[in-house]
Order: structure tokens, then C-alpha cells, then sequence
């Protein structure tokens, strides 16, 4: 996906290099990277410039969001396609470097809480959005990728949550409000709630000292 | 007991168990509140007040002559203001000289103002470029920070406190109104102190007591080690003065209020009840890092070890803390805007600031914490008697 973007971005189509940014902004979303999972290789492919001392023009904003920027204000397209090149080459990095990396079990419960946290916080607020309004398209995608950690951890839930029946319907119903292009202030009420549903999730499948 | 950072999906863990030992030490005595008059400026030394606000300002003067005229008066109008009296009656043929809001007659002993100026002061307008504290420059931008450059430095900062919120509106008013064409605000946040919940230090709005572990404000001698500027290397007219750093830090609170507490006291590296250490039993027991080298009880990335990891040779590092809890309403999301006006007060800030600062990097508290405005300021030598000014010895 990321290679058709900067394909198209190097043919100098704007308006589908748009729509594959938006596919695959969603499909990085759904990964769950939130709170720096994927440490400088996350940041490199989809941090945004709001730490950085130059803002907009800081060389060190890369990725998707550098990406959103110039093709949604117009940029030339030999400046932007170095950044799209660049994308390439980190995505290609990232799943190079993860294909080594062990995932500890506690980290995947910790994820399951903090990526409505990162939508809540970064998402909702608008920090993340350079120009494509995709927000509500990025929350959503983050909604599937919490889905599919709960539903990895479930066995462990099942008899130690009684929450969890509560947390699958608060969910349903936020993925439901957010692709019905809900109003902002439910939606961020849907994803206040799943944020507090989640929270006990990380401590409950902490392997707890019983002396 | 597995210790998680949130930061890292990939990072390892680290084991850690709470362990006990014993220690004492006297906590920080409340220091009286000084006079107007003195070595130093009041609002430095003493305990916290209640209530506070911190406003920076951009200068209007065009030139060292407006400059003096306006430290002059911000002089007067703080002398008044401190010692309070009643307010002259200008007659019916002009608005009245004071807002009334303490009144007819203004309270005076409550009130600490505390004057510093920022590094821009020192550039080709009034001719101050020879005169600059060595290290005086805009605030670093720190890995982690979220700066908004309108919301930090300035060239000169005006930090009003008492015990009460009238009397701060009250000094604010009256010192806008008198320098009206020569400060423009540039950056304000209001700040209180809270009252010990149950003892000790008061707590921040993380729910933990902040400034426990400050150098004592009463011991003479520390405070011209760590905290006064005497001439040495820096020019002549800083003696008495002091580095001042202010970071106007944003906490997440709604997310911090979903993190179980044994991960929120690791973080922090104290008891968020009592305060103790996780080797002591009260707030004011020393933490024991050397027998704890790998960090068992107290994580080696725990807030407090890695701000004071109480060694010989970091000693000399050690900031004197007056920090404000800020509550300004929600942003546009609807989430809590509240945190901490974190300042200090250091000799030297590079050798103390600075280095603590780095320390911090990437310490897992910074997920859940947002520093977004501030700066760097040298806060004035004090005025040592009815006849002098701020700034006397800068532009004279």
C-alpha cells in the first residue's frame, strides 16, 4: 500500500495518492502501535512534528503525517516524494526489524488499554490530523486493532473480568457511533468509557506476588 | 512483581519487590516569610502560599531610560502593595487609583512579588548585551516537551503570591495598570499550593507530595551554595540574584486515574499515601539506592532516583522546588488542562537544572506528563532598602 503511494505520488496523481494514504494510514492504525510500541521506527513512520523545535518544516518530521501534509496543501511533487520514499523505506525497516522482536504477553494487555488512550488524547483532538480529516477513519481502525488484542486475551479475561461483557457491547457501540460519522462530543464519551472499561485489563493479567 | 514501562511494547521488564530499611531525616521547615527589603527577594525561600500567578511580559520600552522608569515604579507600585495602607483619593475628575477589590483599605504582610527577567532583555535594545548572566538564554526544548513557543520566555516575569486569590488579582491589577505601554503579557498560568494532605509536603495533582525531598531553605550556608549567585564568573550586579526555571508541565490526569497505583509509585518512586520511600516508612526517610543497585527496590527509571540519586557527586546538583498546581478548565476535547508551574531556583543552571533535566529523559513518567510553556529567568537581586529599585545595579 505504501508502495502505491509513493507511486502515485511520484506520477504526480494527488487524488489517488489521497485515497491510498488513507488505506494505508488505516491499515498502520489497526496495528495498535500506540505509546511508542514500535519505538524511533514508529516515530519515524507516524509521528507528527508537535515536539519538534521547526514544527511543520522540522527535518525531522517524516512518515505518514509528513506525507498528509504535502499532499494535502499542495506540495511540489519532487520535494514530497522524498518523503514518500522515505516512508517506504522505514515501513520496509519496521517489518524487517519486527519479524525478530518477541512480543511479551503483558505488553499485548497494556496495548489493549493505551491505544483508546492514544486515540483519546492524540487522535480525538485533532494533534494528528495534517489536512486529510481522517481522524474518525484512523479511531475506527484503532477500534479493530483493540478488538483483536481483547479477543487474544479473552481466554485469560473470561474468568477474572466481569467487566468484559460491559467492554465488548461499550465497543460495538463505539466503532458503530464512529462509523455513523457520530458527533464529536459521543464519540469522545464512547471512547472515554472504553478507555475506563480497559483500564483494569492490564492489571488483571499482571502476574501478581502472593506473599 | 513485574514492572512494565508503557513506553517500549518491546522492551523487556524488569523485576522489582518492595523492600524495607530504616532512615530519618528532618523534613524541610516552613521558612518564615522574608521582608521586602533585604540580600535577597522575597517569594523565593519562603514555603509556597496559597495562591499565585506568574505572568510574563514583553517589554513596550524603547529604550534603558523607559526601562529604568518602569522598574522604578513596578517598585513603588510592589512596596505599596506589600506593605500595604490606603490608596490616595484622586478626586472625582479621574477614575479612581485602585480597583478596590481588597477594599478601602489594602492589607499588606501577606504579599511576596518576585521579579526576573528573561535572556531577550539582554539583547541591542537597551544596551544590557555585556551585562547577561553567563547562562541566561531561552528555555531548552527537551525530549518530551511539547512547547508552545508563545507560551515560554519573555523579557521579564512578574510572580505574585499570598494566601489568598483576591490579594493576587488584586497586586496583578494594580501592577498591569501602572505599567500600562511598557509590559504587554506574553504567557500567564495561576497556580495554588495545597495544604498538607494529611502532613508534609503538599501534593501535586498527580496525588503524590512534590518537594519533599527539597534542600533546606532555612540552612544560610546550602542556599548560597545552591542557590544564590555571588559575582564569580557571572557579572557583577547578579549577586543575590538567583537562575530561575519555569516549566508549566500539563498532566494527564484522566489517563493517570486508569493506572493501578503499585505502577503510578514505581513510576514516581514513593508511597503515594505516606510518601515514604519504598525503603523507608515516612515521608522524610531517605531512600537507600546504594544497597539496591539493580533497582529491586526502587526502579533505577523511578522519577525520584533519577532526580536525586542522592550520591557525593550529585549532591552539588540539588534545585530548590516552589512549584504551583495550575487548574485551567478543559481543552477542546473536554479533558482536564491541569498540572504543575514547576520552578526552581539554582546558582547554576546548566550544572543543576540542566543536568537533572536530562537525567529525565525518556523516564517513563513522561507519558503521562506534557511540559508545554515556561522559560529560563534571572530573578533580581534583592532590594536592600526604601530607596532601591529592581535592576538598580543592571542600570546603574
Amino acid at each position: 500500500m505504501v508502495a502505491a503511494l509513493d507511486a502515485d505520488i511520484r506520477a504526480g496523481d494527488y487524488a489517488t495518492a489521497r485515497a491510498d494514504w488513507v488505506a494505508a494510514h488505516d491499515a498502520w492504525s489497526q496495528l495498535g502501535a500506540a505509546y511508542d510500541a514500535f519505538g524511533d521506527d514508529g516515530t519515524a513512520i507516524d509521528g507528527t512534528a508537535d515536539s519538534l523545535p521547526l514544527g511543520d518544516a522540522d527535518p525531522a518530521f517524516t512518515g505518514f503525517h509528513r506525507v498528509e501534509y504535502g499532499l494535502w496543501h499542495g506540495e511540489a511533487v519532487n520535494t514530497l516524494v522524498r518523503f514518500a520514499d522515505r516512508l517506504e523505506t522505514d515501513v520496509a525497516q519496521l517489518a524487517g526489524d519486527f519479524g525478530g522482536r518477541q512480543i511479551e504477553p503483558l505488553d499485548l494487555s497494556i496495548r489493549a488499554h493505551e491505544i483508546v488512550e492514544d486515540a483519546l488524547r492524540l487522535d480525538l483532538d485533532g494533534t494528528t490530523d495534517y489536512g486529510s480529516g481522517s481522524t474518525l477513519a484512523t479511531v475506527d481502525a484503532e477500534l479493530t486493532g483493540t478488538t483483536v488484542i481483547l479477543d487474544l486475551l479473552k481466554p485469560i479475561l473470561r474468568s477474572r473480568y466481569p467487566g468484559l461483557a460491559q467492554t465488548d457491547r461499550d465497543l460495538a457501540i463505539a466503532q458503530s457511533d464512529v462509523r455513523a460519522n457520530a458527533a464529536h462530543p459521543l464519540v469522545v464519551a464512547d471512547i472515554s468509557r472504553l478507555a475506563a472499561d480497559l483500564a483494569p485489563v492490564a492489571s488483571i493479567c499482571e502476574p501478581r506476588r502472593t506473599s | 512483581m513485574s514492572q512494565v514501562g508503557r513506553r517500549g511494547f518491546l522492551k523487556g521488564t524488569v523485576a522489582a519487590a518492595g523492600g524495607i530499611a530504616l532512615g530519618a531525616v528532618a523534613g524541610e521547615p516552613a521558612v518564615a516569610r522574608e521582608s521586602f527589603h533585604g540580600a535577597h527577594q522575597a517569594g523565593i525561600l519562603s514555603t509556597p502560599r496559597r495562591s499565585a500567578a506568574l505572568v510574563s511580559f514583553d517589554l513596550g520600552a524603547r529604550d534603558r531610560g523607559e526601562l529604568a522608569g518602569l522598574l522604578r515604579t513596578l517598585t513603588t507600585r510592589a512596596r505599596f502593595l506589600t506593605a500595604g495602607g490606603t490608596p490616595p483619593n484622586l478626586g472625582i475628575g479621574a477614575p479612581p487609583d485602585d480597583s478596590g477589590i481588597l477594599g478601602p483599605v489594602v492589607r499588606g504582610g501577606d504579599l511576596a512579588i518576585t521579579v526576573s527577567l528573561g535572556s531577550s532583555v539582554f539583547d541591542g535594545r537597551f544596551g544590557l548585551a555585556a551585562r547577561k548572566p553567563t547562562q541566561l538564554r531561552p528555555m531548552d526544548d527537551f525530549p518530551n516537551d511539547n512547547l508552545d513557543r508563545s507560551q515560554c520566555d519573555g523579557d521579564l516575569l512578574v510572580q505574585v503570591a499570598a494566601s489568598e486569590p483576591d490579594i493576587v488579582v488584586h497586586a496583578l491589577r494594580d501592577l498591569a495598570r501602572h505599567s500600562t505601554g511598557l509590559l504587554v503579557p506574553r504567557w500567564r498560568v495561576d497556580g495554588s499550593s495545597a495544604p498538607p494532605r494529611p502532613a508534609g509536603a503538599p501534593r501535586n495533582y498527580l496525588g503524590f507530595k512534590d518537594g519533599t525531598a527539597n534542600p533546606d531553605a532555612s540552612d544560610g550556608a546550602l542556599m548560597d551554595e545552591l542557590v544564590w549567585v555571588d559575582g564569580g564568573a557571572e557579572p557583577a550586579w547578579t549577586a543575590g540574584g538567583s537562575y530561575q526555571v519555569v516549566r508549566v508541565i500539563r498532566m494527564l490526569t484522566e489517563f493517570w486515574d486508569r493506572v493501578s497505583i503499585s505502577e503510578q509509585e514505581r513510576m514516581i518512586g514513593r508511597r503515594r499515601g505516606s510518601g515514604a520511600p519504598f525503603t523507608g516508612r515516612v515521608e522524610h526517610d531517605i531512600p537507600d539506592y546504594r544497597n539496591d543497585p539493580g533497582g529491586d527496590a526502587t526502579p533505577l527509571d523511578a522519577h525520584i532516583r533519577l532526580a536525586n540519586p542522592r550520591t557525593k557527586a550529585t549532591d552539588g546538583q540539588r534545585i530548590l522546588r516552589r512549584g504551583y498546581n495550575y487548574d485551567r478548565g478543559i481543552d477542546r476535547n473536554g479533558s482536564l488542562d491541569m498540572g504543575l508551574v514547576f520552578t526552581s531556583y539554582q546558582r547554576d543552571l546548566d550544572r543543576q537544572f540542566v543536568t537533572i533535566q536530562k537525567r529525565l529523559a525518556d523516564e517513563p513518567l513522561v507519558d503521562y506528563i506534557s511540559p508545554t510553556g515556561g522559560g529560563y529567568f534571572f530573578a533580581l537581586p534583592g532590594l536592600t532598602d526604601d530607596r532601591d529599585w529592581y535592576g538598580r545595579a543592571l542600570l546603574s
